[in-house]
């Protein structure tokens, strides 16, 4: 009897643990987007800054090697855009159709440029493609602007201090000295 | 009574090399199962939502307040080189090199609860950078330094004099900044020198007297 009852016991766990097994299964959800680099890689780019194209790339490299993905808003690329680009913006880039035409043009081992406004509004979409596993994703490193009924290109360099920070401080505090002494002079012919 | 006995042994024992047999072969397939392909961090819709929000900016205006109030929950994180830090860096700033963004003596100042943390370069290029991989990481209370040091010498250490048909709010942000500016070392710029203006005389005299005392 008490063997029975072990059996039965035991058949019982079994035909839960296939239950549960089988309801696994069919719950089981590839996720859409994965993320397959490591985020280590992508600070190698970074540090090695070999993710950049500037306007002078873009001349002695032949153009058919380039596709050119404007990720600003569909509004601001009507404006006006680079010739052949085709317009993804930012938001959009994890819609399936949108990942396909990327799919494709890193199967035809093209490089994929990304632009907008100024290179740092496409570093984000840059982080994002190139942790996802894209290869040969870059950034156009220029200022994109519209005036005067022309779309403009302009070179736009990365993070160039605009004084030189450190001179500019010494030079601020030390004035201060200037000043008063000017200051001192008007009092005097009073 | 044996007999049945024995009968109901060998029921028991092929039933257990069923159940042993099937849980053999539902083991053997989760080998063909497909590779389990799992984020680390967060989910990639999540980052580009990241991406696209602004909330990481702030602006110079609000870090030099938070400054001269002296928050103790601002942490500022400068990201450039360490011979750039060196030169010029904003008071009390913490260096990590964008490349050291993920290194594990840097999770410290960046993976906590206590702090506001405020990355900044020259523009606000690289600290976004930093910024995304740590958002990707999933650290959080991380903003970014709108403008950079630039900005930051465009509107804090030389702000520009708004023209007098600008509006109020203007000139009060003016004279602020202006403020702010002496408040981290700038006596009177080069620029302002043109300050000195006849009509305010008396009021120069009595700036004077105060300037000299000091001096003094």
């Amino acid at each position: 009897m008490k063997e029975l009852e072990k059996t039965k016991r035991i058949s019982f766990s079994a035909v839960i643990i296939i239950l549960a097994v089988l309801i696994g299964l069919l719950n089981f959800k590839k996720p859409r987007n994965v993320f397959k680099k490591d985020k280590d890689l992508t600070l190698k780019h970074i540090v090695s800054q070999d993710f950049i194209i500037t306007s002078k790339d873009l001349d002695s490299k032949s153009n058919e090697q380039m596709a050119f993905i404007d990720v600003r808003n569909g509004f601001e690329y009507n404006k006006g855009h680079l010739k052949n680009a085709k317009n993804i913006y930012t938001a959009n880039l994890l819609e399936e159709a949108n990942k396909t035409y990327l799919k494709k043009l890193e199967d035809k081992n093209k490089t994929i440029v990304l632009y907008a406004s100024k290179p740092n509004k496409a570093s984000g979409a840059w982080m994002l493609l190139t942790q996802m596993g894209y290869k040969n994703v870059k950034i156009l490193c220029v200022q994109t602007n519209y005036i005067n009924n022309k779309f403009s290109v302009s070179d736009y360099p990365l993070e160039i201090p605009k004084y030189d920070f450190a001179a500019y401080m010494k030079k601020a505090t030390s004035t201060n000295d200037d000043a008063t002494t000017k200051k001192v002079a008007p009092k005097k012919s009073y | 009574m044996s007999k049945t006995y024995k009968v109901k042994k060998v029921i028991v024992k092929t039933e257990y090399k069923v159940l042993a047999v099937l849980l053999i072969i539902l083991a053997g397939g989760l080998v063909l199962l497909p590779k389990y392909e799992k984020n680390s961090g967060i989910k990639p819709e999540t980052f580009l939502l990241n991406i696209m929000s602004t909330e990481r900016y702030v602006t110079t205006d609000q870090i030099a307040d938070k400054i001269i109030k002296q928050d103790p929950n601002l942490l500022l994180i400068d990201v450039r080189k360490k011979e750039k830090f060196d030169a010029f860096s904003l008071p009390n700033a913490v260096n990590i090199p964008l490349a050291d963004v993920l290194s594990s003596d840097s999770e410290a100042y960046l993976n906590q609860d206590s702090f506001d943390v405020v990355l900044y370069s020259n523009d606000n290029c690289y600290s976004d950078q930093a910024w995304q991989l740590c958002n990707r990481v999933g650290y959080k209370h991380i903003y970014v330094l709108k403008g950079g040091v630039n900005e930051w010498f465009n509107t804090i250490i030389n702000p520009q004099e708004p023209k007098s048909t600008e509006s109020e709010l203007t000139f009060k942000q003016y004279d602020f900044r202006k403020a702010a500016g002496m408040y981290f070392g700038v006596g009177n710029t080069a620029s302002t020198t043109t300050k000195v203006k006849p009509k305010k005389v008396i009021k120069l005299s009595k700036k004077k007297k105060k300037v000299a005392e000091g001096g003094c």
